[in-house]
């Protein structure tokens, strides 16, 4: 938890609370500004509504904080009278609103890469699915809800066929993008409460909430399809084998889970690739 | 002493033996609840908190679950879902990392007034029902079962066992039942006997402002999961469970509230009530998982006389409020029919 937040919390809220805090603020330094006259160096001030809008809420909050404060700092000028040309006052309040857009800009820039980068730590580069660190931690909370309920889930392991000819023969600029449009294919393919990820290499994982062996087999075995079609599309020699296994019984870890789906792909691998694969664990009389 | 002859002993007031014995009362048979604790509700408890009643025992009801939601609806009882949408939490020890759950994942259901008011409004009906009074003997007669207790002697032509299986006391004699089957009953894991409760009732939802859902999953600990679970009166909570552990009481709340800060923020240092409720239980057998909602825990014994009943000897939802209710059906259904 950082200190902004802590202040002003997130979520539907917290941009009202800003705009308020925001508001109140910029009114204020126009109070104190007007009061104590042109001598008293008060403007600086300004920078921090202009600042907070444009790191907490977005660029167009930030600009407008920086008008709002050109604007007053000039009635505030002007109400102290000292009498300057028509061109002083419009070289003044030319530097003074370049410098109120430039912090706004460069405030807002910082806060946007800082989030960017957080949801770059969670996806993979390459196929914008969720990487294997962030499928983990999804993953346990998904094992951990399937505890509560005692609904069974299914985990499947995808390895794709033939990748590694397709980069020797087509070198990996295709390689990559053969792994972009399977990436694309699974997102298409399958629920929006279902987690997609890219373990690594040519290997991908997706893993189906409440879904028993009916239901994840035919998901599975669309998708599996979707996939060979979109490589043959593209004249890529590639298939999919995929391994799943339905936990009727819950395991205790989402890292037992992961092993039994891996290995029952490997069995789908040894019985000739291109192919879907759904074993099933527990379940009683 | 001249002793009354009824149709069913019921041994245990929890939901399964409460919900068996309005089953049976309500298709006519002469029925009697017999419990050993001082309160009713077994593994529901829903104790009040700073005023509120907050579950410290079984928690929630799913949306897959059919006998469960049956009976609330028949007991006129009403239920709500937990929580506001908001991100949920990653607790992985050196950092926290927020993230989206999609929002059809288990939608946390949870019963106005608590979990106990389904045991409440069970023993209402109910009309024969006394208290702290605990299983002997189980002996065989050719009409009809003895059943000594610490009370009165009672006979009836049939016996429910509605407590947990693995809490089948090796003083209790079952006469007639084979010693491996005894075995295998007192070797059944019991549900929730590896967690503690805690509750946290904080003056309002502050988690909430921060666009987190309040549920949180935890690598390090001590708790395991947060949830939220405050109520439509507006009393604001989360509780997590905490797996047993080495750890001492003072030990664990220090580092609960840590982990509390850590996850939700300064305002999680000062709730208006916190209880801890751990149910953790040494039976006399160490547990076999394998016997967890094994079918044999639903062979009737003493001739078709006498049957477990708890949620552990379930089929379906096994350890749930539904495999409780479930199993009561299954159990009140087979004792009609062979009454008839």
């Amino acid at each position: 938890m950082n200190v902004e937040r802590m202040v002003f919390g997130s979520g539907p809220n917290k941009n009202v609370r800003v705009m308020i805090v925001c508001v109140v603020g910029v009114l204020l330094i126009a109070a104190v500004d007007y009061a104590t006259g042109i001598e008293a160096r008060v403007y600086p001030l300004y920078y921090l509504p202009i600042a907070l809008g444009a790191w907490q809420i977005s660029t167009r909050i930030g600009v407008l904080f920086a008008t709002l404060s050109t604007a007053l700092w000039l009635f505030a000028m002007s109400m102290a009278g000292p009498g300057w040309s028509v061109e002083i006052y419009a070289v003044n309040v030319v530097t003074q609103a370049v410098s109120f857009f430039l912090v706004s800009l460069l405030v807002s820039n910082i806060s946007i890469r800082l989030q960017k980068e957080r949801e770059l730590s969670q996806t993979d580069g390459l196929t914008g699915l969720k990487n294997a660190r962030s499928f983990r931690e999804f993953g346990e909370f998904a094992v951990s809800s399937a505890q509560r309920t005692g609904r069974p889930f299914t985990l499947a392991y995808l390895d794709l066929d033939n990748f590694k000819k397709l980069n020797d023969t087509l070198g990996h600029e295709v390689g990559d993008q053969a792994l972009k449009v399977v990436g694309s294919a699974l997102t298409a393919q399958t629920r929006k409460s279902d987690i997609v990820a890219r373990m690594g290499g040519d290997e991908f994982v997706v893993f189906l909430p409440d879904t028993p062996e009916a239901a994840a087999t035919s998901l599975l075995e669309r998708l599996a399809v979707s996939v060979g079609k979109d490589m043959q599309e593209h004249g890529w020699p590639i298939t999919v084998s995929i391994g799943a296994n339905v936990f009727l019984e819950i395991p205790d870890s989402l890292a037992i889970a992961i092993e039994r789906a891996d290995a029952v792909m490997y069995r789908a691998k040894r019985a000739g690739k291109n192919r879907v694969l759904v074993e099933s664990t527990g379940g009683r009389s | 002493m001249k002793v009354e002859m009824i149709d069913v002993l019921v041994v245990g007031a929890g939901v399964s033996g409460l919900s068996a014995a309005w089953f049976l009362q309500k298709a006519g048979l002469s029925v009697q609840v017999i419990e050993a604790a001082p309160r009713i509700g077994g593994r529901t408890w829903s104790p009040e908190i700073a005023g509120t009643p907050f579950d410290m025992g079984a928690t929630w009801v799913w949306d897959h679950e059919t006998s469960v939601h049956q009976l609330i609806e028949g007991l006129g009882l009403e239920t709500f879902v937990a929580g506001a949408p908001g991100d949920a939490l990653f607790d992985a020890g050196p950092f926290v990392e927020r993230m989206t759950l999609p929002a059809s994942w288990a939608v946390e259901r949870l019963l106005v007034g608590g979990t106990q008011s389904i045991a409440n409004a069970l023993a209402k009906n109910l009309e024969s029902l006394s208290l702290e009074t605990s299983l002997k003997r189980v002996s065989v007669h050719p009409e009809h079962l003895e059943v000594s207790t610490t009370g009165a002697t009672i006979l009836a032509k049939h016996v429910v066992l509605a407590f947990p299986p693995g809490h089948l006391h090796s003083s209790i004699e079952l006469e007639t039942v084979a010693a491996e089957h005894l075995k295998i009953i007192r070797s059944t894991p019991t549900w929730m006997a590896d967690i503690a409760k805690i509750v946290f009732v904080f003056d309002e939802p502050f988690w909430r402002d921060a666009g987190l859902s309040g549920r949180a999953f935890s690598r390090v600990g001590p708790m395991q999961e947060v949830h939220d679970i405050s109520q439509p009166d507006g009393s604001a909570a989360l509780f997590g469970f905490i797996p047993r552990s080495g750890m001492s009481d003072s030990e664990m709340e220090t580092e609960v509230i840590n982990q509390m800060v850590r996850l939700f923020g300064e305002k999680a240092a000062t709730p208006r009530g916190v209880k801890v409720h751990a149910w953790w239980n040494e039976s006399g057998m160490t547990p076999d998982p394998k016997y967890f909602g094994h079918p044999i825990l639903r062979e009737p014994m003493m001739d078709g006389r006498l049957h477990l009943c708890s949620t552990e000897t379930a089929s379906l939802n096994t350890g749930h409020i539904d495999g409780a209710v479930g199993r009561a059906r299954e159990v009140a259904d087979l004792i009609r029919s062979s009454t008839r």
